[in-house]
């Protein structure tokens, strides 16, 4: 089961943007080589140049002591345990917030170093899980790589979901095989997806929460999206289109948010005054609008209910200068979903 | 004398428009959901974006299609382009007026007062629909559930102008 919690939101983004500010101080501190990494790069230096809220640097969630754990050789709790990584969902191994953040930042310089099978990160997660898996069962290693998602641990939604397919049990192609030709265990994961959208769309009272929730759902729906990718079923074929199109369209509102960090208003004047730039607010149709928007809600992946409401009431009230908080959000959360949603190699 | 009559005739007329009006936008909502699964028809595999006039024609057709049933009412109009629709012509949805579609209705509901809910016509109109969408592209698993959903919102919209 899909868990989306959004009132826990704003002390996971807290972390999520610290993670982000944290990571920059390890690839900017030169101790690591990361060639190939432009795009990761270029959005390393917009955090910097975007970063508002300092004060979100030293916060400490009490939720950290929640988060998932990978540790790593080298490690200094090293001695404390017998692996080369750990993870335990149900009894977790205690740590500090900054021996946790040590070891996040121990674990992430290892994105950038090549093993045979791509990074020793990418390597060692699929380990984790697996072990997990074998431990606890599939449910808590699902858990554990949405987890990791969620607190920084994986760059790229596709690396995410190809990690998933362990934490679903898939050890093999024969395993793999089995998956796509159960239309029963696709159909289910499809109905949560679309569930968690839906609760997302209607819930969200922020573009700061709209973000995190797509960002939230993107590993899974990419998941199911490969599974039923190139099936011969037509009804499979259905719900591969739609998660197709739950990406591009996950990907054009993070876009058309970074295009309004360089043009303030571009949300409401892609939204609101749609191709005609130069359209005087007051001149807009309401009732027309209204229904192009609730198009844009409902059928689209495009805008929340909130964001929706919003704008008319604003425009029936003519308070047109409350329309600027529509365009309101963290740009450094947005830098870092950005950048942690295209991976390391700006691909997903 | 002459302007209270005119007066209550527009009025009566007003409520009739906005009665079509209610039921398009009723019908329409609920395709809305749909509309990422949408086709012209089952041999259609493109995967492009719907546009909102489709959609708005869709829901009218469907409307055509389902209140004649419901009702037993039906105008010539209606009845040649339905037996057309559902001889199902490649992209025959594209060559449909959505001006057209809105004339018929309205004048069916307007020439044919009271207009009554038919209670054992429902499973026809059901499949009727069901029939319309999967030609569409509606997922099976989901059409049961809207086209339910699209008898229950008119068979209840009439029969609150029936009351």
């Amino acid at each position: 089961m899909m868990h989306i919690d959004l009132s826990s939101k704003d002390s996971l983004i807290r972390q999520f943007i610290r993670r982000s500010l944290l990571g920059m101080k390890v690839f900017n501190s030169g101790l690591y080589d990361f060639p190939c990494h432009q795009t990761y790069l270029k959005y390393q230096n917009l955090h910097l140049v975007n970063y508002e809220e300092e004060s979100q640097l030293e916060t400490l969630d009490s939720g950290l002591r929640e988060a998932p754990i990978i540790f790593t050789e080298g490690f200094r709790l090293r001695e404390k345990i017998d692996q080369f990584f750990y993870y335990k969902p149900a009894n977790g191994y205690s740590v500090t917030p900054a021996e946790h953040d040590l070891s996040w930042k121990m674990f992430n310089s290892l994105h950038y170093q090549k093993s045979s099978h791509g990074n020793y990160a990418k390597d060692l997660i699929a380990r984790a899980i697996i072990d997990c898996r074998r431990q606890y069962g599939n449910d808590s290693a699902i858990e554990f790589v949405r987890s990791l998602w969620s607190h920084h641990w994986i760059f790229g939604r596709f690396t995410a979901a190809n990690l998933l397919t362990y934490a679903w049990g898939v050890d093999s192609e024969e395993d793999w095989g089995k998956l796509r030709s159960d239309k029963d265990f696709i159909f289910e994961q499809f109905d949560e997806i679309e569930s968690a959208l839906n609760y997302i769309k209607q819930t969200c009272i922020s573009l700061d929460q709209w973000l995190w929730g797509l960002y939230l759902i993107g590993p899974d729906a990419h998941f199911i999206y490969k599974l039923s990718r190139g099936s011969d079923d037509d009804e499979i074929e259905k719900v591969n289109r739609i998660l197709d199109e739950i990406g591009a369209d996950t990907v054009d509102v993070y876009f058309r948010c970074e295009r309004s960090m360089l043009n303030d208003p571009y949300l409401i004047d892609f939204y609101i005054k749609g191709m005609r730039k130069d359209r005087d607010i007051k001149d807009i149709d309401i009732e027309k609008l209204k229904i192009t928007l609730e198009f844009e809600s409902r059928y689209r992946t495009h805008l929340p209910q909130y964001w929706v409401d919003k704008a008319l009431k604003f425009l029936r009230s003519e308070n047109y200068d409350g329309l600027s908080e529509l365009n309101c959000f963290n740009t450094t959360l947005l830098d870092s979903i950005i950048c942690t949603s295209m991976g390391l190699y700006g691909l997903g | 004398m002459y302007l209270e009559i005119k007066s209550e005739v527009d009025m009566l007329e007003n409520s009739e428009e906005s009665k079509v009006s209610e039921i398009h936008q009723e019908v329409y909502t609920i395709l809305l959901s749909l509309g990422q699964f949408y086709r012209a028809n089952p041999q259609d595999t493109s995967r492009y974006s719907l546009s909102q006039i489709t959609l708005e024609i869709l829901s009218l057709v469907t409307i055509n299609l389902v209140i004649p049933i419901l009702t037993g009412l039906s105008t010539n109009w209606i009845y040649d382009k339905t037996k057309d629709y559902l001889a199902q012509n490649s992209n025959y949805i594209g060559k449909l007026s959505k001006k057209e579609l809105e004339r018929e209705i309205y004048k069916l509901i307007t020439d044919s007062k009271p207009i009554k809910i038919i209670p054992e016509r429902q499973l026809e109109a059901l499949s009727a629909i069901e029939e319309l969408l999967l030609y569409h592209g509606c997922p099976q698993r989901k059409v049961r559930m809207i086209s339910e959903e699209i008898v229950s919102r008119i068979s209840h919209i009439i029969k609150e102008s029936e009351s």
